[in-house]
């Protein structure tokens, strides 16, 4: 790799150097396949890349790290693990005053090179990159944070369709005396498996961010619903069709839960939804809205009809054999024409209804 | 540095039909994520006759097929496909209460059925499968 700043200067390596490529290979290991089973299990994205960055660090020896993420013609500052001007500023002021600051993809960085390019940027001076350089040093974030940048790696978020989701920008190896000293050219693999993990976090949650899957149930989720919502009220007031709305409460879920653990509380949800799924019209939508309270959204239903249906439901759920016992549940109903209104009228309609039916005793349809 | 990026990437087309605005955007959207040795040029019809107009007009290497939609469902179209001759490959998307007839869309030749809400995870996979199993047979 032919890095013009990386062969200028002497190069001296941190002392540990060669012990994190030998001795403490088989930890680096069990590092990356801890991380890579928390990026698959981990629902929030923030704190899975707040921790592959941390490990990046102690695995090249950085003092300090910068995860960027592409979005639009910027790089947003995702993570930034400083402790040198966190003691100076606190975390948080740090992290408010980077959020406000985008680096520009058109100006020129290192960072923004290396989201361009996809190359791999090593640096043992910032402030001494040769003026042929491919890349320029942007000082304007040390001029915000007063922190004195000497070497840098930066490499890219890569994903396997080759696209560049992002940076991560490692600052100030920390030799054996102390003192920043260049990042040794080994450690390019290293910070490139560790933002490889980064992109693979980054993707999943988009992909995550996407889905119109309920994680407990398997069923639809609210995102869906509530876009569902919008589009059959828009359209059925266009079209003067009827539209109906259910919102459905289990009684007394809270005690499954304490007493068979929320294990057997996530199995009653799911049956519930594939109860109501299994009942359902085909363009009907079943969500879990949240907690243990589910919607069912009937297209081209009169209120009447779907007061009907949630009799019915009621009496299914009554009868159903719930592994850990009896069930019922209670039901508001809401329905335009009958009430009309916009998407929030309706949904308040509804909970009115349903409150009604939990206060006069439950295992009821309320909305008559 | 040996990349994989020096191995060709061909583009699959692939044509969604779906009346569901929400869907057909989310998965355009998913498909422009999806990890895969091919990128996607995806086409839309919102019911089943734009979907056979559409296929008459160009090649598709994929069809996402919604099983439920008005006027056409997905079912007389694949049928109607078949009919004539045109043997891409499938990936039916099925709702509540259409797994007896996924299962008879099976019979008639698609690559597979997906349940909604899908798993965009396993989707991927699904499509990256579909789209390559007919250049596989071709071949």
């Amino acid at each position: 790799m032919d890095i013009p700043g990386a062969r200028t200067g002497a190069l001296k390596f941190p002392g540990f150097m060669a012990a994190t490529l030998t001795d403490h290979g088989a930890q680096m290991v069990e590092d990356l396949l801890q991380l890579g089973i928390a990026i698959s299990s981990e629902g929030e994205l923030a704190p899975v890349l707040e921790r592959i960055v941390t490990q990046a660090r102690r695995f090249t020896g950085a003092e300090a790290a910068t995860l960027f993420l592409r979005e639009g013609g910027h790089l947003r500052f995702a993570v930034v693990q400083n402790e040198i001007t966190n003691r100076r500023f606190g975390n948080y002021d740090m992290q408010q005053r980077l959020e406000v600051e985008r680096l520009p993809l058109d100006v020129p960085s290192l960072a923004g090179y290396v989201a361009n390019s996809g190359e791999v940027v090593n640096v043992p001076e910032a402030y001494d990159i040769p003026s042929d350089a491919p890349y320029a040093f942007n000082w304007r974030v040390d001029l915000t944070t007063g922190y004195r940048t000497h070497s840098v790696l930066a490499v890219p978020l890569r994903d396997a369709a080759q696209r560049n989701l992002g940076v991560l920008q490692l600052i100030n190896a920390i030799g054996g005396d102390g003192q920043p000293v260049a990042f040794h050219p080994r450690l390019e693999d290293v910070a490139r498996a560790f933002a490889a993990y980064a992109a693979i976090a980054v993707r999943s949650a988009r992909l995550e961010e996407l889905s119109f899957k309920d994680p407990l149930t398997d069923g639809y989720n609210r995102r869906y619903l509530m876009l569902r919502l919008y589009e059959e009220v828009s359209r059925a007031a266009r079209y003067q069709q009827p539209l109906s709305l259910i919102l459905l409460d289990l009684d007394g879920f809270k005690s499954i839960n304490d007493r068979w653990g929320h294990g057997a509380g996530d199995d009653v949800l799911k049956q519930v939804v594939q109860l109501l799924a299994s009942q359902s019209r085909r363009d009907s939508v079943v969500a879990r809205y949240g907690g243990d309270e589910f919607i069912a959204l009937l297209p081209s239903t009169t209120r009447a009809a779907a007061l009907v249906y949630a009799e019915r439901m009621r009496a299914i759920i009554e009868r159903y054999p719930f592994q850990y016992g009896p069930l019922t549940a209670s039901f508001g109903v809401a329905g335009y024409p009958d009430d009309p209104g916009n998407v929030a009228d309706l949904i308040k309609r509804a909970d009115h209804a349903l409150y009604e039916a939990k206060r006069q005793g439950r295992n009821l349809v309320g909305g008559h | 540095m040996a990349m994989l990026a020096t191995t060709a990437r061909a583009t699959k087309r692939v044509l969604i039909v779906d009346d569901d605005v929400s869907i057909v955007r989310v998965l355009q959207d998913a498909l422009g994520l999806f990890r895969h040795e091919h990128t996607y040029a995806v086409q839309t019809a919102a019911d089943g006759a734009e979907g056979l107009a559409a296929l008459e007009r160009g090649q598709f290497d994929l069809v996402l097929l919604d099983m439920y939609m008005p006027r056409m469902t997905g079912l007389e179209l694949l049928t109607e496909m078949r009919r004539r001759g045109l043997q891409t490959p499938v990936l039916m998307l099925t709702g509540n209460e259409d797994s007896r007839s996924a299962a008879s869309a099976l019979a008639s030749g698609i690559f597979a059925y997906v349940p909604k809400p899908f798993d965009l995870q396993q989707l991927e996979v699904l499509v990256s499968l579909a789209a390559a199993s007919r250049s596989v047979s071709a071949a």
